[in-house]
């Protein structure tokens, strides 16, 4: 299509839409006296080290309160919802990631 | 006029578009057809293009039909293309295949394609020589209609949260036809309780094809050895969390096999009863190390005997035999990533 300025023009291809309650959280200014969540895709475990190491390191160096450690029944799963809203409830911030 | 809610977005040339499209990440790499509103609303047709499809992970974009459009639009598909691109598309949201998962894994799988019934022929989906290959429009843009959309709507982007290890060459284009007019056995769509007349999309998160060559043979049981001892290769997925496997057979293959009147049912039996390893084999060879009884193997595989055989999938049918390909014997083996493959009628 021609516009009316002699370009040309072509629609976004990318969403308009996400789900509803999809807004972040405000961010946390200092993780000091707050407790912070960690949920494990539990690949590897009890083998994997890596977030019980990374929430020893939260206290030692940031003042963090309390660590908490989640895990995923199953490493590729998407994690449920009675999984999910502990760590809601319970923690002001919580670190999780995509592939390992 | 077809009302279409999408952002405009104005540039000066359908190059300068190529290049837009280039710099904000909204392709595969390659150069994509200007997505024009006129030519959405040819790809649109007479459907609403505000009906909305599905949520697609791990961004959670929302597919309307207009914005499966574009991306089909934008992959060089033509408008009768759109039915078998939604149909591919409902079957990856369903939740047996995971594709939050198959969207973020370091695994290299990514979802194949395969076309059964009539629309095959209409559109000419190439099931015959090459079909795996480069080469046919329609294999290609639909395949890569697919592709466009897990990244544009769902946010599959390569080193970001796509964190496929290495991908592999499948994520352009990944889909075929089954020759069914050459295949001995009914159509696999027909298996899953769908009619010969009818159109389906099956959708399998896979592996590359693994080609096994075999000139020699026509006794079923010496092609399908060779068969099964490339299924036993470990490493591949299958054998650490099951789900389903694929084999395509090439025609040739398949009519000597049929001519000894095997059924596809005895393929399956025999390929799950002779594809099978150790558990002292799988032990350090798969993706669990020494971790290897953490899996889902049948009860009656003894884990405590490392003499124990473990099949590759829980169940024959867990095999899903095709029939494909052109002259020459060659069949191939796909591994899946461990998941479901999900057949989805195509509404025409």
């Amino acid at each position: 299509m021609t516009n009316p300025n002699g370009g040309f023009i072509v629609l976004n291809p990318t969403p308009d839409r996400f789900p509803g309650g999809g807004d972040l959280s405000p961010r946390l200014d200092i993780l000091r006296g707050k407790t912070v969540a960690f949920l494990d895709n539990n690949k590897l475990q009890p083998l994997n080290k890596y977030f019980q190491r990374l929430g020893e390191m939260l206290i030692e160096r940031e003042g963090v309160k309390k660590v908490r450690h989640h895990h995923k029944p199953f490493f590729t799963r998407p994690a449920r919802q009675d999984i999910l809203d502990p760590v809601a409830e319970h923690a002001d911030a919580a670190v999780t990631g995509l592939g390992e | 006029m077809t009302i279409l809610e999408s952002k405009e977005i104005p540039v000066e040339d359908p190059i300068a578009a190529i290049e837009l499209f280039m710099e904000n990440g909204w392709t595969d790499g390659l150069p994509i057809v200007p997505p024009t509103p006129d030519g959405v609303r040819r790809m649109v047709g007479d459907r609403d293009p505000q009906e909305f499809i599905g949520y697609v992970p791990p961004m959670n974009g929302g597919a309307t039909v207009e914005k499966l459009a574009i991306n089909a639009l934008m992959a060089g598909c033509k408008p009768e293309y759109l039915p078998v691109v939604i149909a591919g598309f409902k079957a990856m949201l369903t939740e047996k295949f995971n594709l939050k998962g198959v969207q973020s894994t370091t695994h290299m799988s990514t979802p194949g394609f395969v076309v059964n019934g009539p629309i095959a022929r209409k559109l000419e989906i190439n099931s015959k020589a090459g079909c795996l290959g480069s080469g046919f429009r329609a294999n290609a843009a639909i395949g890569r209609a697919l592709r466009l959309i897990m990244m544009n709507l769902g946010g599959g982007i390569p080193g970001e949260t796509d964190k496929a290890t290495f991908g592999h060459p499948g994520k352009y284009a990944y889909l075929f036809a089954e020759n069914e007019e050459e295949s001995p056995w009914e159509p696999f769509h027909t298996g899953r309780g769908f009619k010969a007349e009818e159109s389906t999309i099956t959708a399998f998160s896979c592996e590359p094809p693994h080609n096994i060559n075999n000139h020699a043979e026509s006794d079923p049981f010496l092609i399908l050895y060779g068969v099964a001892g490339a299924m036993k290769g470990t490493g591949h997925n299958n054998f650490y969390v099951m789900g389903d496997t694929m084999v395509v057979l090439c025609p040739e293959h398949a009519a000597s096999i049929a001519e000894s009147g095997w059924k596809k049912r005895d393929v399956q039996y025999y390929l799950w009863e002779t594809a099978r390893q150790p558990l002292k084999e799988l032990k350090y060879n798969g993706m669990y190390g020494s971790e290897y009884k953490k899996n889902f193997w049948p009860r009656w595989v003894d884990r405590e005997n490392e003499e124990s055989l473990a099949p590759i999938v829980r169940t024959p049918e867990d095999i899903l035999v095709f029939v494909a390909g052109g002259h020459g014997r060659h069949s191939v083996f796909i591994p899946g990533w461990g998941t479901r493959a999900i057949t989805e009628k195509i509404e025409v």
